[in-house]
């Protein structure tokens, strides 16, 4: 039997609506609307969970977490801050959550037979698209830190937004965000500063 | 001492943002933590203006896309049988390998200790008391008993009906492709592609990279992002999405043929 042709190729004019008629769009389960939805925003939360996975694999499955997420739970956006804030919101979750799960994998000893290490992971850390200081620099910040900076001083977030998104007082950001600069100026060693 | 105040002063001089920043210029020169605060802030943003935009690939796109709708479609599947509540993320002859290497060991000891004369009624019991008690899989979902053959599995898409009356098709596939493969995987691998072209789950087709002369681009009907050994390699369905002709396999880097069944 021949299946069906995916329905997923038609996309109806969804690129003018903005993000909450796609949103409400989506949750009536028009696919359309729930792909412009992502194709406005994956490259951002891709660019998020880089800096924080520090892994451009890790951050590709983080980000696929992430819309899956999404998908699964646009029924709970209430639409009380704009849909971004909320999807950040989704994508930092995420990754920490993703990282922990990495973690506790590391911890685990190892199966008895497993697949050699592929290449690309460990290629990873050479290809991700940050420059080798800001990367280290950055994964050697407290999580709470490195979300700040990421968000602020990478991704250009307004204060507001971050605290938001990271569901803390915007003195809370302002705070974090100026001792992780004070840290990760330390550990750059101030040289792309004067140099 | 300094105030919340004092701080954003110093930040909006390193932005550049003060109309008149001699204030904030004389803060600096005399305070050494609001210098401190300054030079900080210069560092960080000087570092990340060096760092050029992290974004995506136009393949990582489409995998991205491609993975997140085939699990979304992996998740409706089961919902119209009785099947696992989370669909796993590894391919089904993931999951069913080490199942066929215990049975293949099992034959193997079967046959050994009688002589080698009674493999096939080994086989026949073990498949028997499998078949029987079913076979989990590691996530604990998944179960393969003999009334749910691999025929299920390769069962046509079925056809749910949303809130609004509109049918939606819930694409399953044959086999799952996956996208991190060794060189010993890769005819399995090609074959769950095209697959899945003719299930048809791929909703893109690029006809950018790698079309040439030897790669007509309007023989190209989907392709997807592997990593080969490591390497990134595309593999490119030809013919028609309901009758794939061919699927070849290239290097990303060089679009040299590493597979060409033509």
């Amino acid at each position: 039997m021949t299946p069906a042709p995916c329905r997923l190729v038609s996309l109806p004019p969804v690129t003018d609506a903005d993000d909450l008629d796609l949103v409400a769009r989506a949750r009536a389960g028009d696919r359309p609307a729930f792909d412009e939805l992502m194709r406005r925003h994956q490259d951002k939360v891709f660019a998020v969970c880089l800096r924080v996975m520090r892994n451009r694999e890790a951050a590709l499955d983080a980000t696929q977490d992430t819309f899956l997420t999404v998908f699964r739970k646009v029924d709970q956006f209430r639409g009380e801050s704009a849909f971004s804030t909320w999807l950040y919101r989704v994508a930092m979750n995420t990754c920490y959550d993703n990282l922990r799960r990495a973690k506790r994998k590391a911890a685990d000893p190892l199966p008895e037979s497993h697949d050699p290490p592929d290449k690309s992971v460990e290629d990873d850390l050479g290809a991700v698209e940050l420059r080798p200081d800001l990367n280290a620099a950055l994964a050697a910040l407290a999580p709470e830190f490195r979300s700040a900076i990421v968000l602020v001083d990478v991704e250009g977030l307004p204060l507001a937004e971050v605290a938001q998104i990271l569901e803390v007082a915007e003195g809370t950001i302002k705070s974090r965000l100026h001792r992780g600069r004070k840290q990760l100026a330390g550990i750059l060693g101030n040289r792309e500063a004067w140099g | 001492m300094h105030t919340e105040h004092d701080l954003d002063l110093v930040i909006a001089l390193a932005d550049g943002s003060l109309t008149d920043p001699h204030p904030a210029e004389d803060l600096v020169a005399t305070c050494p933590e609001c210098a401190d605060t300054y030079e900080a802030y210069l560092a960080v943003r000087a570092a990340v203006a060096a760092s050029p935009v992290a974004t995506m690939t136009d393949l990582e796109r489409r995998r991205l896309h491609n993975s997140l709708w085939a699990e979304i479609a992996d998740e409706k599947a089961p919902a119209a049988s009785p099947a696992p509540a989370a669909a796993p993320r590894t391919p089904w002859w993931y999951r069913v390998a080490p199942v066929a290497a215990a049975l293949a060991v099992v034959v193997g000891v079967g046959a050994t200790l009688t002589g080698g004369d009674d493999v096939a009624a080994t086989f026949d019991t073990v498949a028997a008391e499998m078949g029987r008690d079913g076979i989990e899989d590691e996530t604990g979902g998944g179960e393969f008993g003999d009334e749910e053959s691999m025929t299920d599995l390769l069962a046509a898409p079925e056809e749910t009906t949303a809130a609004d009356g509109s049918t939606d098709t819930a694409v399953t596939f044959s086999r799952q492709m996956p996208l991190v493969i060794t060189t010993a995987e890769l005819e399995e691998a090609v074959a769950a592609f095209e697959d899945q072209v003719e299930s048809g789950y791929q909703p893109d087709a690029d006809t950018q990279t790698c079309v040439g002369t030897e790669l007509d681009s309007e023989a190209v009907v989907a392709t997807e992002s592997v990593t080969l050994d490591g390497a990134p390699v595309l593999f490119v369905a030809l013919g028609s999405r309901t009758d794939v002709s061919a699927v070849i396999v290239l290097h990303q880097s060089d679009c040299t043929f590493l597979f060409d069944p033509r």
